[in-house]
């Protein structure tokens, strides 16, 4: 199978949309003849024109609302944000207004559009542009939230968000857009609400997403050399959210280690341990189950101050091995 | 500027306002009676500006309301019994019971519903313009939002898009004198709120709000331009003759002044303008007073006889 | 004021009745001093009081079933105030003192002690283990962080009662679950055993006699069947059957008697059809026939169904005394201890007497002890008189 890049799967999975389906288009700041601040949209101004890939002024709550109108009028957009961080300026359009319009409007409005945005740190961007803010998105009923953690899925994933007819907040990590991974060039999708085993195990599940993947399963290569097996899913998806996946996996192996990115203090590792908890996994757990998430501190600027705020890999290794003592 | 309108016209500025007075006392009433929830906000006093500018645009045209939002909605042909039992909180509601006042929506008349958030409705309904453009569609987007949003940031995000991108949405600001209790000159640095426009390159006009026929004519004018060449704005002045909401204790206004703009009255003024015209006779227009006062009967019953929403609705209609 | 709870007083104990207060309202009471009788599922005990005191109030009256750990009286000094209504429990588990302070997981990295727990701390999956197993938590030692109990403690403990290295396990089967499934059901039979001391000189002498130039001896055993045949041909009770399903007593007409026969796999237990009627040396003769059968593993079904009575005599084996279980559905059964002498002081001198203990197990579902005292003497009667029967 061909390798490519998150960011080039990113790029495919538009791209492919965007010819079958003319109501999708695509804006979003700089996105045009700079290719996207990241680089996901090189070329598509050529292939597409300024119509379908529209720059916008700096005006996200200007151009995330009137995503939301083009949405509920029909139009298939997706809107890329260039840091997640500045969603918070357009909150009222992803929070107040897109999620909540077909309830309250009986089940009359659809309002398909897909928020493609960078999230997370590791970059040196400090405070403003370094944050994990999924949490919020997930406790939105009417939001779908995605973060995807390779190639692979963040194409399948991001082709289902621009066919579902909800709001889906699309949380790419950028420390991720350059890894590469196996896609293949047939057509595919993934559903929403289905975790992936990314490594089956037998003695610990640990439940992850997005960056934390990775360090996981470096985690987990390494206590598989102390005779340590560990399961490693990842939910794909916080909402919907596979329950089913997390609780057989927790029966099975009878402790969970949860691991993201995000400010451990009422992130989203506390959901999943309810989940754990409130479920017929519980009677199985031969441990408490055990959360790792940043520290709560702004992500601050210096190199090493920064790489101390989020989980490591030796950190994962610990938590797993106190479950087992 | 003379210009003559036909009679059918005339009965329908007339018939809607009346319909819109007496729904929006009939809440006032039904309120009082304890049998509607929640609060509402009323638009007693700006009748003309709803349904001079929604008569003046084309059945087809996109609606975005403001939270005084019943004129809007009933202008713009909203079932009125659908109205009256959302209102009520019922299933037959046209929101099932579970938009309510604030939120009456209508999608099947363009109507992208009415917003809670002040100044959220404008950059929706820039997209509302860019599906509309990409389409090619004939049809408009009315963007109603008041002399409080006008200072919100997203207005001015909007104006700007829709200047930048060309977009067909009129923006319909309808200045009722205050934001809740703040009046204009408490809230806005120049009052003149044509001028929020200009930067944008956006042409802007202001009409009398209580006179129905300057704001039909107006607004036909202002449509036109839309579609030929873009965004407009269009000030409606007009008054709040009712509070900002059920609470409202009018504690930052006089009566005299309200008692003023009720002898202002656009309704009042309409009727007038019929009499002296002889377009129609007092007794006509007893007689649509009358049909108008059945039509609102017949909704409340309508709403009243509505069942509540069954309880495993609460979790439907939250995902497509 | 002490308040006075439905103790748990045991590990299944959900609720309790009380069968009578022992005290009234405003009785004076020492600590120490029972205040209620209560029942549970399997006992009834009293209930002493936790204080000294005048008894305030009861929540309870006789007879009332309440749920363990609620409370149901208050003893203090008169004038004090009692709730109107009994306390909610505060601790539905564990040790049954409702504002016992229940165990809290310890916070991050420190270590917590299990000493001062009413509970013990232990991991979801260990108490799911602990309840299958039937293990009390309570006498684990947690080898987990901060001395919780994990799964695999329980896991050891539960193993431990089984294995331990060198052990071999070999299903449940053949002979050994039938017997296994008959012990556990004369489980459920009222027995009693009671042993008396037969002097066996006489005896032993006409045995000698008997058995003067024949090539088939006659053993005591044959000896104390034809014992047990007569006194049992001569009790009703002793022929008789209880079917408690069908609420009646079956007495039967023939006296057929079971001889326990030991075999290496187990035991079996032909039947002497009519032993009564059989002669010593016909009842020998078949006996001799019927053991040698069953070690053969050559006796056919209804050779060993249909007995009233059963004989075990575990022979030589230096046994004094035993408590032979009932073979079912059989009212008694009669065991036979090895043969010991005593010295005994007969007409101001010493000689020396041989004897034997029998011991009677009977079901007192059907025989009081009375009757099964006359039974037994007259089996002894007849042994030291062997004479009568031959």
């Amino acid at each position: 199978m061909r390798e490519i890049t998150y960011a080039q799967a990113v790029k495919e999975a538009m791209s492919e949309e965007m010819r079958c389906d003319p109501d999708v288009f695509f804006m979003g700041e700089d996105i045009g003849v700079y290719g996207g601040a990241f680089g996901i949209s090189n070329g598509m101004l050529a292939e597409f024109g300024p119509e379908r890939v529209r720059d916008t002024p700096i005006s996200e709550n200007g151009f995330v609302g009137a995503a939301v109108g083009a949405a509920v009028t029909g139009s298939r957009p997706i809107v890329e944000l260039m840091f997640s961080d500045f969603m918070t300026v357009c909150f009222d359009h992803i929070l107040n207004q897109a999620p909540k319009m077909r309830y309250m409007f009986g089940g009359k409005a659809k309002v398909p559009m897909v928020l493609r945005t960078a999230a997370g740190g590791g970059t040196g961007a400090a405070a403003q542009h370094s944050q994990s803010l999924e949490t919020i998105y997930a406790h939105i009923p009417g939001l779908k939230v995605v973060v995807p953690s390779t190639p692979y899925d963040a194409k399948g994933l991001l082709k289902t968000a621009i066919r579902d007819d909800n709001p889906v907040i699309f949380l790419e990590q950028k420390l991720l857009y350059r890894t590469k991974g196996d896609v293949p060039e047939e057509e595919y999708t993934i559903p929403f609400g289905i975790a992936d085993i990314k490594r089956p195990g037998a003695d610990c599940t640990i439940i992850t997403y997005g960056r934390m993947v990775q360090l996981s399963l470096q985690a987990a290569e390494l206590l598989a050399q102390e005779g340590i097996d560990a399961e490693v899913i990842d939910i794909r998806t916080l909402l919907p959210l596979d329950t089913a996946t997390l609780i057989q996996s927790v029966k099975k192996t009878k402790h969970c280690v949860i691991v993201h990115e995000a400010v451990k203090f009422a992130g989203f590792g506390g959901e999943l341990a309810a989940t754990i908890h409130e479920s017929e996994a519980f009677y199985y757990l031969d441990a408490p189950v055990k959360r790792l998430g940043a520290v709560s501190a702004p992500i601050p600027f210096n190199p090493v101050l920064e790489k101390n705020c989020f989980p490591t890999v030796e950190e994962i290794v610990q938590a797993v091995r106190e479950t087992q003592s | 500027m003379p210009t003559t309108h036909p009679k059918a016209l005339h009965k329908e500025f007339l018939s809607k306002m009346l319909l819109a007075r007496k729904f929006e006392e009939q809440v006032q009433t039904l309120f009082a009676q304890g049998l509607v929830h929640g609060t509402t906000h009323l638009g007693i006093g700006e009748e003309a500006t709803a349904v001079g500018t929604i008569l003046a645009a084309e059945p087809q045209d996109y609606l975005l309301a403001t939270h005084r939002g019943h004129n809007h909605a009933l202008a713009k042909g909203v079932d009125i019994n659908a109205m009256m039992a959302e209102i009520l909180a019922k299933s037959d509601g046209v929101c099932k019971g579970k938009g309510g006042s604030m939120h009456i929506a209508d999608l099947d008349k363009g109507i992208l519903g009415a917003n809670g958030i002040l100044g959220s409705s404008a950059p929706i309904a820039c997209g509302a313009g860019m599906t509309i453009r990409r389409r090619g569609e004939d049809r408009i987007v009315l963007c109603f939002f008041g002399d409080g949003a006008a200072n919100l940031g997203a207005v001015h995000e909007a104006m700007n898009l829709a200047a930048l991108w060309n977009l067909p949405v009129l923006f319909v600001l309808v200045n009722n004198t205050y934001g809740m209790s703040l009046h204009i000159s408490k809230a806005s640095s120049d009052p003149d709120l044509t001028k929020r426009a200009y930067p944008f390159g956006i042409p802007a006009e202001t009409v009398d709000g209580n006179d129905v026929i300057a704001v039909y004519d107006t607004v036909k004018h202002a449509r036109d331009y839309v579609v030929e060449h873009g965004p407009m704005l269009i000030v409606e002045n007009t008054y709040r003759i009712s509070g900002h909401s059920k609470s409202d204790g009018n504690l930052y206004r006089t009566k005299a002044e309200i008692a003023e703009w009720r002898e202002k009255c656009p309704i009042l003024r309409h009727k007038k303008y019929l009499l002296d015209k002889e377009i129609f006779t007092a007794e006509a227009i007893d007689e649509m007073d009358k049909e108008t006062t059945a039509i609102i009967e017949a909704a409340v019953a309508y709403g009243k006889a509505s069942p509540e929403p069954s309880l495993d609705t609460i979790l439907t209609d939250i995902y497509a | 004021m002490t308040e006075l709870i439905m103790p748990k007083a045991g590990m299944a104990m959900e609720e309790g009745k009380i069968v009578r207060w022992l005290k009234d309202v405003g009785d004076r009471i020492e600590a120490g001093e029972a205040i209620m009788e209560i029942e549970t599922d399997k006992i009834t005990m009293e209930t002493e009081s936790p204080a000294a005191g005048i008894l305030l109030v009861k929540y309870y009256e006789d007879g009332d079933v309440v749920p363990v750990t609620v409370t149901v009286g208050y003893i203090g000094e008169r004038g004090e105030t009692v709730p109107d209504a009994p306390m909610v429990p505060s601790a539905s588990v564990g040790g049954g003192v409702p504002d016992a302070p229940l165990a809290h997981v310890p916070a991050q990295h420190t270590t917590c002690s299990t000493q001062n727990s009413i509970i013990p701390l232990a991991t979801p999956y260990a108490r799911t283990l602990a309840a299958q197993a039937g293990v009390d938590l309570g006498t684990l030692t947690g080898s987990g962080h901060g001395g919780v109990i994990k799964a695999r403690d329980v896991q050891k403990v539960s193993a431990d009662a089984g294995h331990a290295d060198g052990d071999t396990t070999v299903p449940l089967a053949g002979m050994r679950a039938v017997i296994a499934e008959r012990m556990t059901r004369a489980a459920e039979i009222p027995a009693v055993t009671q042993s008396m001391k037969v002097y066996m000189d006489d005896l032993l002498a006409l045995r000698a006699e008997v058995n003067e130039g024949c090539a088939e001896k006659v053993t005591i055993n044959d000896f104390i069947i034809k014992a047990a045949a007569h006194a049992v041909a001569e009790s009703d009770l002793f022929r008789t059957e209880i079917d408690m399903a069908n609420c009646r007593l079956i007495t039967r007409a023939q006296t057929n008697i079971g001889v326990a026969v030991a075999l290496d796999e187990g035991l079996m237990v032909p039947v002497i059809r009519d032993a009564d009627k059989l002669t010593l040396t016909e009842l020998s003769v078949r006996a001799k026939d019927l053991a040698a059968r069953a070690r053969g593993g050559q006796l056919l079904p209804d050779e060993c169904r249909g007995s009233v009575f059963t004989v075990t005599n575990p022979g030589a084996s230096g046994i004094f005394t035993f408590t032979p279980i009932i073979n079912q559905p059989n009212a008694a059964i009669l065991g036979v201890g090895s043969l010991h002498e005593e010295l005994a002081l007969v007409g101001g001198a010493f000689v020396t007497r041989k004897f034997v203990m029998i011991c009677l197990t009977y079901d007192h579902r059907i025989i009081d002890g009375t009757a099964a005292a006359v039974f037994q003497r007259r089996i002894k009667g007849l042994l030291e008189e062997p004479a009568v029967m031959s």
